[in-house]
């Protein structure tokens, strides 16, 4: 990546007075990410980021002005034709400015009732740091072929429930209900310890609606995991046994993401079961390590993380994914399959039934939903 | 077989999902696999550190043999030209605390 700008982070009092400056050392390779998937999904070209640097540069916040950044506009390059997507820093920027603050409130710099924003700051280089040493061989990157499939994304979510929080700007996710039943049963066998496995996939294009679409079609379940109640370790062995898995299968899937599950009823044994109930730990989320291990396993704009959780009202399925460099909650369509009593119908919010003309009145109801309850 | 074949000839890296592929070569006959690995990690652009900033730890997988590779072993020594090695994480997920950033 290249920028010939340093970025700071300002911590400011709600009158302006400046707390604290942090020099960063972003991360940018999940916004390059994000380039890279909207050059796929709009022009259906696969930036290889090895050939050409990527390209990063500020864009000023438009009621402070310069130095101030509101976004970075990234440039990445295939075919001759440049790619452009601008990430928000407000979002990108938000866990680190968290941990900044986290500090300065533990070195007693500020107070816990104190109110305070934070901003972006870009100041031009005059001249180019020294960079990482020079290797003692030669690297050649070798661009690796996507695959992507032809598909209608409509036949990909046909009989499928909608379920999470939908942003129309997200990479559709399509889910098999058999997937995720397994998922629940050995979330459920796990019992108090954490247990995980790995989603295979693939990426599917509609000529038609002109988009790409994801279809996970099967998990591996991890092995040669070490795991406790808190902690869950995928070793090098995990992933071994993954890519033979992947092998084996001859599918030409794509790693498109993970699955862990969370034992709060275990966290939570010793509260009361009103609590429990109510406890933000029984609700899906994804921890600072479990975000650490997307963007060192999973960086690609396109991966997916689901989280099964296991409290006292049962189970809950919450899916995560890259949303203009960082991970979000997001919604997914759930393939039905004929299984009676399926755990993962019961783990999953349904943001509209399948079925029923209130489908057609769902402001987040995509059009196929609509066909599906006319039939 | 030519301790310099593998210098010259060269071979591949990948990470696990085998997105991010690299050919290496005209590696000098002392840089070990160690030295390999680290000068890789920031080249294919992988996090040199855990969410607590600690040292993650890479392994060196080796498929034709089956073996994660040794730190200490030279890479002229243990690389046979066409060679792939994956770079395998030990990574961690979990936490049952939910902290400020935390989504």
């Amino acid at each position: 990546m290249h920028s010939d700008y340093r970025f700071v982070l300002e911590v400011r009092t709600l009158d302006g007075a400046v707390l604290h400056r942090e020099a960063l050392s972003p991360d940018w390779e999940p916004a390059v990410e994000a380039t890279r998937l909207a050059a796929l999904r709009t022009g259906g070209v696969w930036p290889h980021t090895g050939s050409t640097t990527p390209r990063l540069e500020p864009v000023w916040h438009a009621a402070a002005g310069e130095p101030f950044v509101q976004a970075v506009r990234v440039h990445t390059e295939c075919e001759g034709r440049e790619w452009v997507t601008d990430i928000p820093t407000s979002r990108y920027f938000n866990g680190t400015a968290r941990s900044v603050v986290a500090a300065q409130l533990a070195a007693g710099r500020i107070h816990a009732e104190d109110r305070v924003r934070y901003a972006v700051a870009a100041y031009a280089v005059s001249e180019q740091g020294h960079g990482a040493p020079p290797l003692r061989f030669v690297t050649t990157d070798r661009p690796q072929t996507l695959s992507v499939r032809d598909r209608r994304l409509a036949e990909l979510r046909d009989l499928s429930l909608l379920c999470g929080e939908v942003d129309p700007a997200d990479l559709g996710v399509v889910l098999p209900e058999e997937v995720l039943d397994e998922i629940c049963r050995l979330t459920r066998d796990a019992g108090d310890r954490e247990t995980g496995g790995i989603l295979l996939g693939h990426l599917c294009r509609d000529g038609r609606v002109g988009d790409i679409g994801l279809e996970v079609t099967a998990h591996v379940p991890a092995r040669h995991t070490v795991g406790d109640a808190v902690k869950l370790t995928f070793t090098s062995d995990t992933w071994t046994d993954v890519r033979a898995a992947v092998a084996l299968r001859r599918a030409d899937e794509l790693l498109v993401g993970w699955w862990h599950s969370h034992p709060a009823a275990a966290w939570c044994r010793q509260c009361p079961s009103e609590r429990q109930r109510v406890c933000q730990l029984s609700t899906g989320f994804l921890s600072s390590d479990d975000q650490a291990l997307h963007r060192v396993m999973f960086p690609e704009a396109y991966t997916q993380a689901l989280v099964v959780t296991n409290s006292i009202v049962g189970l809950e399925t919450k899916l995560f994914g890259w949303r203009e460099g960082v991970l979000q909650p997001r919604g997914f369509h759930l393939r039905r399959a004929r299984i009676p009593g399926s755990l993962a119908r019961d783990s999953v919010r349904p943001l509209a039934s399948a079925l029923g003309a209130a489908c057609a009145e769902e402001p987040h109801a995509l059009p196929d939903a609509i066909a599906l309850s006319s039939q | 077989m030519s301790v310099t074949a593998i210098a010259d000839h060269g071979f591949e890296v990948s990470d696990v999902t085998g997105q991010k592929v690299l050919s290496v070569s005209n590696v000098p006959d002392d840089v070990t696999v160690s030295d390999l690995v680290q000068g890789l990690v920031g080249r294919m652009r992988l996090p040199s550190n855990d969410a607590a900033g600690r040292p993650m730890s890479y392994h060196a997988r080796l498929d034709r043999e089956g073996r994660h590779l040794q730190g200490t072993e030279r890479v002229r020594e243990s690389l046979q030209p066409g060679d792939r090695l994956v770079l395998q994480p030990n990574v961690d997920a979990g936490s049952s605390r939910r902290s400020d950033g935390q989504v």
